[in-house]
């Protein structure tokens, strides 16, 4: 169980993101809670923007994607001794001043895991405006989960999560690589992890373009198969003892 | 001829599902990273597929005016089953490979991390 004298830790995978990171940090600051920033092999000033600012940054030297990327946050988090990790992504869409709403229910123990969900009907967040093409992966990897697992997660693709100490340990042996989140749900709720989703309000990127191409999202579905296919087939991941 | 036909299509696509399942496998073991087995398993359902609408292509009227069109379609199937066991056994290598480079990229950004924590705190003193 946790307890509210918790060890947060916020974790912002970031690949050029410069422009945003700035301005994201500040936000950071005001929550009080510690932060790493992991620079996955940006080609722009993403690594000195974070120094400039006083934050810890653990910098890739070759680009490992999302997953590889939150999974080194992972790793310093489990390695600093931090009781719970919070994923934020660096493009500034995720507010973190919802980070007491998203952290609760791990902090008081009730759940291993967090997802800040746009689509929770009871607590939907009617302004943001999804991509069709993201919608469509988003509805598919919903439909897959649920009938691979029961499992009904209404944003599958949210980055804005908290783990506690459990689940990170868990990912920490294994996390999936490229569009991990989907994957990453499956991997917890068959390793008897409990998950939960809170409703936040997600904001527009500024600056930059998102990793999610048309060609990543044409591929996206047959990725989520394989990904399932290799949970289920991996006894190992099994158990999160 | 057509029952010969009939009999190298499904020696064919015997041989592709028997290969599809390979690559399954090697997925199941770990063997295979999960997205270069996507789009490898993605030439494989076309190779089945192009076998199994084989008589309706163009190509196999050009084959079959040759006459030796089994033949032909034989070697075709044992060209594509040996360089995708090949290229099989290159994504493997590439796979672990890859493992490898991740799990040193991630130690070398948290072993720098940790070297400029060290730094800071010689350069504080």
């Amino acid at each position: 169980m946790t307890d509210i004298s918790s060890k947060i830790l916020i974790i912002v995978p970031s690949h050029n993101e410069e422009a945003n990171l700035p301005g994201l940090l500040d936000e950071i600051f005001k929550t009080g809670a510690d932060v790493v920033v992991i620079n996955d092999a940006s080609s722009d000033n993403t690594e000195q923007v974070a120094r400039d600012k006083g934050i810890q940054v653990l910098s890739l030297p070759v680009n490992l994607g999302i997953g590889g990327g939150v999974q080194t946050g992972f790793m310093y988090a489990v390695r600093n001794n931090y009781d719970i990790a919070v994923q934020l992504d660096g493009d500034g869409q995720h507010d973190p001043s919802l980070l007491a709403k998203v952290t609760a229910p791990v902090i008081s123990g009730e759940v291993d895991c967090v997802i800040g969900s746009r689509y929770l009907p009871s607590d939907k967040d009617e302004n943001y405006k999804t991509p069709v093409l993201r919608r469509l992966g988003m509805h598919f990897s919903t439909g897959i989960l649920k009938l691979a697992s029961g499992l009904v997660i209404h944003d599958t693709t949210s980055g804005y999560r908290a783990l506690n100490r459990g689940a990170l340990e868990y990912f920490v042996k294994c996390y999936p690589t490229d569009h991990p989140e989907a994957e990453a749900l499956l991997m917890l709720q068959q390793a008897g992890f409990r998950i939960r989703e809170v409703g936040i309000k997600m904001r527009t990127r500024n600056n930059g373009e998102s990793l999610f191409t048309f060609w990543k999202a044409a591929f996206y579905p047959l990725r989520v198969i394989i990904g399932f296919i290799g949970v289920f087939s991996h006894p190992w991941q099994g158990n999160k003892k | 001829m057509i029952d010969f036909f009939s009999d190298v299509q499904n020696l064919g696509l015997s041989m592709l599902t028997a290969l599809f399942a390979f690559t399954l496998w090697l997925l199941r073991t770990n063997r295979l990273d999960a997205h270069i087995t996507v789009r490898w398993l993605f030439v494989e359902l076309i190779a089945i597929a192009l076998l199994a609408m084989w008589k309706w292509l163009p190509v196999f009227g050009y084959t079959s005016g040759l006459a030796d069109r089994e033949l032909i379609l034989i070697l075709v199937i044992g060209a594509f089953v040996f360089a995708a066991i090949l290229i099989l056994d290159i994504l493997v290598l590439l796979s672990k490979q890859a493992r490898q480079i991740k799990t040193l990229a991630q130690e070398l950004a948290l072993l720098r991390q940790r070297t400029d924590v060290v730094e800071d705190y010689r350069m504080s003193k």
